[in-house]
């Protein structure tokens, strides 16, 4: 019989959103959590901490029954990364939050409880704006991936980023982590930099405390890979307007490769500054196979956004219902791509030119909060969407590399470049202290695939860092390629903190086949 | 290879990877009034097929309430649901035609609501 709050999921297969990949399951290994209620459970308390009991049974069970498990967000992840040939602990129902009184606040906690947010991890990144909006005064996070379906826990694993080129990714405002970590065990982890929890909610948790720098930082993006992530304290802050811009036809020119390059605006004359608003978030977006150096009818898109004080009167815009493509057309596209390879050349540039003026178009300047701007995402279908990361000094270069490929090997999509903060988890792939991530989404298809081998290839043969999102598209990956990306010391740290963590018997519940591609499921001697 | 075996080879790749499509691809209707389910995306358990007969007047619903006794997919533990959508294939609509409307087959896809009054204090 099963505990309560944990219930069977008869599949043995499963699909990710965008239709990338397969993972097979093993039979009766998957399961749905959620908190349970009734009179055995009077409190919320009750309900969370019968959920971390839960996690541990989970975990025993995959022990006894040798089963790999891993636990589900939203699956919204283009990889393997966060899937194994067992089971899937579907997490999503898991969506309690609580705000946090001064006593459950650590006395060296450098800003106010109401800066805290404790999330149980289920709970996705639109309950939390929503929530957050609710509070008096509002709140809002700090900054967002594009869109807002993934749950805090998954967007935070794998180092989702949006363009907030001061604020930095999703794991960047994590301040604290609740892991169940074995059969018997869960820990509260903090850095000992930045203490945020007093002893009285360690003890709410019934968790063993753990501050230390290192641990946190391997653990915050760790793709699954450290337990089951069952709480995650974020850092928010006052509520804000974005104020979102959006111009095309700009040259490609040395004023733009500046900006691209050096943040440095000063040649784009970017209209809409004022007192009171700050540039937060800056993209530049290019069709590849519409491009001419200082052709402004052949040029960039940019998308930036001002971040100013929130006005109560600011017009809301409303979601369009329109016409769009049906679930079903890219896969079209793709059969016809993979079809007609030798033509291929011929198709895509065509095809590129008309999807990419669907996608983005200029308008006039309109004002949101984060959840207004960042919402509910429009692609569906077989998409396909690799990222890199590299440093900004690097970016035009990039450009200029991926440019000259398409003239031999078109790539069926578009780019974009998104500016983010860099990172300080071990291994957050926007780990360049100012990083451009490089984006090529388009249709799903062996053109593409071929593609992004063919750039990452050319990246290492001439000596251009990079690093790849974990939960994009990223096949090239493996030890050599993430030991030379991350170097051999992040990667050990990451290591031994899984070990600390993690008793053997428990890694290998948690040990998947992409983490053993990647030598991230490697045994280290002993650690003294 | 001569290229004029290239292209008739591509063509026939093409023409059967477009039947197949045209079987299998679907048109469908999605209501929502979330886009946001208490599941993670492509979880089969949340799609079942829907069976009528004889023009519709037998049929038997898709129960997702929290006490129905089917066991072919999930229930909706909060009782609501987010969004449906119900797809026809070209495989069933040809059923219906060959069938003179008896036999008719769909597929229904559905997302429960997530759990609600998610948020409260630690001492609640």
């Amino acid at each position: 019989m099963l505990p309560e709050g944990i219930s069977k999921l008869p599949i043995e297969k499963w699909t990710n959103r965008h239709e990338n990949f397969t993972q097979d399951l093993v039979k009766n290994a998957s399961f749905k959590l959620r908190n349970p209620k009734g009179a055995s459970f009077p409190k919320r308390r009750d309900r969370y901490m019968a959920s971390t009991k839960n996690f541990q049974w989970l975990i025993q069970h995959g022990i006894d029954h040798n089963l790999k498990l891993r636990a589900m967000g939203s699956g919204w992840s283009f990889t393997k990364c966060g899937v194994a040939k067992g089971g899937i602990i579907d997490t999503s129902s898991l969506n309690f939050s609580f705000p946090l009184s001064q006593a459950y606040v650590s006395n060296q906690y450098a800003q106010t409880p109401e800066d805290l947010y404790f999330l149980q991890c289920g709970t996705i990144i639109y309950e939390l704006n929503n929530r957050l909006s609710a509070k008096r005064p509002m709140r809002s996070i700090k900054a967002s991936g594009a869109s807002n379906g993934q749950t805090i826990a998954g967007a935070m694993s794998t180092g989702t980023h949006g363009a907030a080129f001061k604020s930095g990714a999703i794991q960047d405002f994590v301040v604290g982590l609740h892991i169940v970590t074995g059969a018997n065990k869960h820990v509260w982890i903090e850095r000992q930099s930045y203490p945020v929890a007093s002893q009285k909610f360690v003890d709410w948790l019934d968790a063993d405390l753990i501050q230390d720098d290192a641990i946190f930082e391997a653990a915050v993006v760790s793709f699954g890979s450290f337990g089951f992530i069952h709480g995650v304290m974020v850092e928010t802050e006052p509520i804000f307007l974005l104020e979102e811009h959006r111009i095309g036809n700009l040259a490609y020119n040395d004023d733009l490769k500046k900006a691209m390059n050096q943040l440095d605006f000063s040649g784009l004359n970017l209209p809409g500054t004022g007192p009171g608003k700050d540039l937060y978030h800056f993209e530049v977006l290019f069709n590849q196979h519409n491009f001419e150096p200082n052709n402004p009818d052949k040029g960039g898109f940019i998308k930036f956004m001002y971040k100013k004080a929130y006005d109560p009167n600011y017009t809301k815009f409303k979601k369009n219902n329109k016409f769009t493509y049906g679930d079903d057309l890219l896969g079209f596209i793709q059969t016809v791509l993979d079809s007609l390879k030798p033509f291929n050349q011929l198709l895509i540039p065509p095809l590129v030119n008309s999807l990419f003026s669907l996608a983005f178009k200029p308008q006039p300047p309109q004002d949101g909060t984060v959840g207004d701007i960042f919402n509910y995402t429009k692609f569906r279908g077989k998409v396909a969407s690799a990222a890199m990361a590299i440093d900004i000094k690097d970016t035009v270069t990039v450009v200029e590399e991926i440019v000259d490929l398409n003239k031999t090997k078109a790539f069926p999509g578009g780019l974009s470049l998104r500016y983010v903060k860099g990172t300080k988890a071990t291994l957050g792939f926007t780990k360049f202290p100012q990083t451009c991530v490089l984006e090529m989404d388009g249709v799903d298809s062996n053109a593409a695939r071929e593609f992004y081998e063919q750039i990452w290839t050319r990246m290492e043969q001439k000596g251009i860092p990079f690093t790849l999102h974990w939960g994009k598209i990223n096949f090239f990956l493996n030890e050599a390629r993430v030991n030379a990306m991350y170097g051999t010391q992040a990667v050990d740290a990451w290591l031994e903190a899984r070990h600390h963590l993690l008793d053997q018997p428990t890694r290998q519940v948690f040990n998947n086949k992409f983490i053993a591609n990647c030598g991230l499921d490697r045994e280290l001697g002993a650690i003294v | 290879m001569r290229p004029q075996s290239n292209i008739k080879k591509a063509l026939l790749t093409l023409s059967l990877a477009l039947l197949l499509i045209s079987v299998t691809n679907c048109t469908s209707t999605r209501v929502v009034a979330s886009n946001y389910g208490d599941t993670f995306a492509g979880n089969e358990s949340y799609e079942t097929d829907s069976w009528s007969y004889l023009w519709g007047m037998v049929k038997k619903d898709v129960s997702v309430e929290p006490d129905a006794d089917d066991s072919d997919h999930a229930i909706c533990d909060e009782g609501s649901l987010a969004n449906v959508e119900v797809k026809t294939t070209f495989g069933g609509a040809l059923l219906t035609i060959v069938t003179l409307g008896i036999v008719n087959h769909r597929k229904v896809s559905f997302a429960c609501s997530r759990p609600s009054n998610g948020d409260g204090g630690l001492d609640d």
